[in-house]
């Protein structure tokens, strides 16, 4: 389930089960403390984040781009976030697809324009922010996280949208979007000196070729040898349960927490 | 006036001119092209004739759908070279296919307008004409004889005439604002695939050759597949059991089907490879996609445990990989006790196995252990699995009523046995 704060309308993480990508509610640390002063949470708010998903699902049967625009510029009179958007509407919308697709709800040519709309819908969202600053939430320490898509794994949505968040976050992001070789892999990490190295798997077999990046990660001098950290659907979807040297998330906000208890320690 | 294809000709000349340019070529007019990049090639146009002439035939628009009349369809004149060619065993040059998937799934999203469906055609069309020039080069590369090839120079001797009246259909289109512009940008875009994927043909990258799945399925998309061929024969075997056992296959399906049957089989060999819990939860995804599509479990099953014997005889030195589905298997074994311990069910499959085989017209054997296999998939948490099989069952204008009659007492007896087994 998507868990966004129904006070603030800030997207916090998805919670179990997984495959059930309905909005719930919490309440996020800021807006816990703020309640005990202000009181109860306007729940209106659910309601208002539920009908931004079912106009976004209806834009994208009718493939209405326009729409999009329209409802991105309604938003913003909601307190919603462009990046919370991105996080916690449009890429559950892309899982919600798979599901639509696997239980025969949805056909192929239907899954790749949907899949089609939420990737250009994406990019409207991605150009209103891609300038925004988010220089004041930078952490001191300079956390960098590398992300990149497993072999194979063709979608990188995925890994752009999770680095836009991290960005808003105050971590700072390289996004590999297209197939590079091992070589050129390392001679990233070794300049732009990665704490972590984030791995999207969408199908089990991908698996092997994470092994393989962890192999040549292992190889690197010690203070070059970044974490690595896996997820994406096939982990999410349970189909991948362990990867020898890797860090499995299935949530990518626990990805957030995380780190904050990394740096806590 | 500028006639559209006027248009097209100049706005495609220079990505025309940079496909023709590419070694690809050089090396098939010198021939000297490898046999895998040209056995790609097909691979690669089936790939994307697959989805061009499945979305000609479900086109709204009435002006494409009678365009598209016009025109031959190509995938079986592309599955007939594949045939002869025996290409099952010969290794592609994937880069190539990955492109001609992006392309073809490029095509698929593009079609939600589908004008652009006569962009490609016009470049696919065309190429018919520099593909009776170039047929005897492909021949010749094959070390077959021209007569053996189907698609290449399709039209023979009649190549010039169907050019002319393709392109004049093409001029005689009504077309609203813009659409001629986005014919012309799809054309340009299919050009422009095919360059990637002739590039990826010759010269072949080191490691790019391989078993890729669509050699077996064109419409299988990019998911795992065996690399030894004694599994491959193996996949193939087992997928054409399956076939065999159950004839409701073939006559719900047809070919499409039976290709996709022998793909996933393939898929499913490669699980035998994976962690188990990675295969148990692989088979339970792969379980909801065919109960919900009308393929009940019971063939999944079946087919999952002739695989396993078949390992464990050919491949006694790796018994790992024959117990692999076993946990997903005795999963399903559990199911079957809880909703028939009784064996209620059991027997009102012998009862109606018997008024079925008695029905007049058209029949269908193991319609009884389809239908309640398809009812436990339902059972089981797939929502509309039963009436994904029931429905085609129960179809008074494929079946006799005396049929129809039959399997709608026998859902209200599962039901009723249902209720009294839980």
């Amino acid at each position: 389930m998507l868990k966004w704060c129904s006070y603030c309308q800030q997207f916090l993480r998805e919670v179990a089960p997984y495959e059930d990508l309905t909005i719930t509610h919490g309440i996020c640390s800021v807006c816990s403390k703020k309640m005990l002063a202000d009181g109860e949470p306007d729940l209106e708010h659910v309601l208002v984040l539920r009908d931004l998903q079912d106009q976004f699902y209806e834009a994208g049967r009718r493939n209405d781009l326009k729409e999009v625009e329209r409802i991105i510029e309604n938003s913003k009179g909601t307190k919603i976030r462009a990046v919370d958007i991105l996080l916690g509407i449009l890429a559950p919308l892309l899982q919600q697809i798979g599901e639509e697709w696997k239980q025969g709800a949805m056909t192929v040519a239907e899954e790749h324009r949907f899949t089609a709309f939420c990737e250009k819908a994406s990019e409207i969202i991605f150009s209103k922010v891609a300038n925004k600053n988010f220089a004041n939430k930078v952490l001191p320490e300079r956390t960098k996280a590398l992300l990149i898509n497993a072999s194979g794994n063709r979608h990188t949505i995925g890994i752009r949208i999770l680095a836009l968040w991290l960005r808003e976050r105050g971590i700072l992001t390289q996004v590999l979007d297209r197939a590079i070789g091992r070589d050129d892999l390392m001679a990233v990490i070794r300049e732009f000196q990665p704490n972590m190295v984030l791995i999207s798997v969408a199908l089990a077999e991908q698996a092997a070729d994470v092994l393989d990046v962890i192999e040549c990660i292992g190889n690197l001098p010690d203070h070059l040898r970044p974490r690595v950290v896996v997820g994406g659907h096939a982990v999410k979807r349970g189909f991948i349960s362990a990867i020898p040297g890797a860090e499995l998330l299935t949530d990518i906000s626990s990805l957030f927490h995380a780190h904050a208890e990394q740096r806590a320690l | 006036m500028e006639t559209l294809h006027d248009l097209l000709r100049a706005e495609t000349s220079s990505a025309h001119a940079r496909l023709e340019a590419l070694p690809f070529f050089q090396a098939l007019q010198q021939g000297r092209l490898p046999k895998p990049a040209i056995m790609s090639l097909l691979r690669s146009l089936a790939i994307i004739y697959a989805v061009v002439e499945r979305e000609l035939l479900h086109a709204a628009d009435t002006r494409i759908a009678e365009f598209a009349q016009h025109v031959t369809a190509k995938m079986p004149l592309l599955t007939a070279d594949l045939e002869v060619l025996d290409a099952a065993g010969i290794p592609s040059v994937t880069p190539a296919i990955r492109n001609a998937l992006q392309y073809g799934a490029e095509v698929l999203a593009d079609a939600d307008d589908p004008i652009s469906l006569v962009g490609v055609l016009y470049v696919l069309e065309g190429s018919q004409n520099g593909g009776i020039t170039l047929k005897r080069s492909y021949a010749h590369c094959l070390g077959v004889s021209e007569e053996k090839l189907s698609y290449f120079g399709c039209y023979g001797k009649d190549t010039a005439a169907n050019w002319n009246s393709f392109t004049a259909f093409l001029n005689a289109l009504e077309l609203h604002a813009n659409q001629a512009q986005t014919i012309a940008l799809s054309a340009i875009r299919c050009f422009e695939g095919l360059w990637t994927i002739c590039a990826a043909l010759h010269p072949i990258a080191e490691d790019a050759l391989k078993h890729h799945v669509t050699a077996i399925n064109f419409e299988a998309g990019d998911h795992a597949m065996p690399q030894n061929p004694y599994e491959i024969e193996l996949a193939l075997r087992t997928g054409r059991a399956a076939w065999k056992n159950y004839p409701y296959l073939e006559k719900r399906f047809g070919d499409r089907g039976k290709r996709f049957t022998s793909s996933d089989s393939c898929w499913l060999v490669t699980l035998t490879r994976m962690p188990t819990i990675t295969a148990t939860r692989s088979l339970e995804w792969l379980r909801t996609v065919l109960a919900s599509r009308g393929i009940p479990t019971i063939i999944l099953e079946e087919h999952l445990r002739a695989i396993s014997r078949e390992l464990s005889e050919e491949f006694p030195e790796h018994p790992d990989m024959s117990i692999r589905f076993d946990p997903f298997l005795a999963a399903l074994d559990a199911e079957r006790c809880v909703l028939d311990g009784d064996k209620k069910i059991s027997k009102l499959i012998e009862q109606y196995d018997r008024r079925f085989r008695d029905c007049d017209g058209f029949t269908v054997a193991s319609a009884a252990a389809l239908l309640v296999s398809a009812w436990m998939d339902e059972r089981s948490g797939i929502t509309g699995a039963f009436a994904a099989t029931r429905d085609w069952f129960a179809d008074a204008a494929r079946f006799s009523n005396n049929w129809v009659d039959n399997v709608r007492a026998f859902e209200i007896e599962l039901d009723c046995a249902g209720r009294t087994s839980c």
